[in-house]
């Protein structure tokens, strides 16, 4: 046994005692803002193509809004950081409706190969036909893009889309595939 | 159905760009304490009585009589 080792003195973090601590004085939310800040952080940079300020404003509202809204919180099967993406979704999308244009998201290359694999669009695309996918996609509905964003742009599992829109993870599953082979068609239209 | 506002356009990032913040940039922003003071600013009730706080006092003396002039006149 070695002597001259420090005992561990840090308690595991406990969520749920934490979030009742939290409902109980808003003073205590700091532990759950320390563990999910980045996390969050991260999914409103992504969305918003890496405007850092606007992230970090977006971000702080969302933890306002979180702690404005604890005692709403409920632990019936949704996590609590599905909660904080939920803010964080609406929070954004409000942004974006404020603005008197669209907002210009830009996308890594990566991310959209993903789409295009799993729409089963095969062969080589050469940059005009990507783009002209990319403006078949742009076309969709608003609510359709939430859904592909979070999947393919977030990286978001099916398990974690279902817990923001309050659906079954097959229904999440359903409904992204269900958008993929809407753009396979338009795709195939498009090339005939 | 009718088509949603088009709210965000996306755009393929051509230059290998990778869009993810770094430490240092969440590091800028990770502040609780910041936002503990907003949130008490935006949820905290005045604390202070009314008799306590003499303009305010007087602003609703001042109109109690305005009232009682009008109803009396």
């Amino acid at each position: 046994m070695n002597l001259f080792k420090k005992p561990k003195s840090q308690t595991p973090f406990n969520e749920v005692q934490q979030i009742a601590l939290a409902k109980a004085d808003a003073k205590h939310f700091g532990p759950l803002y320390e563990k999910y800040f980045d996390t969050i952080f991260r999914f409103i940079f992504k969305r918003l193509g890496g405007n850092e300020a606007e992230s970090g404003d977006l971000c702080q509202q969302t933890f306002i809004k979180a702690m404005a809204n604890i005692d709403k919180y409920e632990d019936r099967g949704l996590n609590f950081v599905s909660w904080l993406y939920r803010i964080a979704q609406n929070e954004v999308n409000m942004f974006f409706r404020k603005q008197s244009k669209a907002y210009t998201v830009e996308i890594e290359e990566r991310k959209f190969t993903g789409i295009i694999e799993e729409a089963g669009i095969v062969g080589y695309m050469t940059q005009d036909e990507q783009e002209k996918l990319m403006d078949l996609l742009n076309a969709m509905e608003q609510e359709h893009l939430d859904l592909i964003e979070l999947r393919f742009f977030q990286e978001l599992s099916f398990k974690e889309i279902a817990d923001i829109y309050s659906i079954t993870e097959a229904n999440a599953k359903m409904r992204v595939y269900r958008i993929l082979e809407k753009l396979q068609k338009k795709w195939n239209e498009q090339k005939k | 159905m009718e088509r949603t506002k088009e709210m965000r356009r996306f755009t393929l990032n051509k230059e290998g760009k990778n869009i993810e913040p770094n430490p240092n940039q969440i590091k800028r922003f990770k502040d609780f304490s910041r936002i503990y003071s907003d949130y008490e600013l935006l949820t905290k009730k005045r604390t202070r009585p009314l008799y306590k706080d003499p303009k305010l006092y007087l602003l609703f003396v001042i109109i109690g009589v305005l009232v009682l002039l009008l109803l009396f006149d």
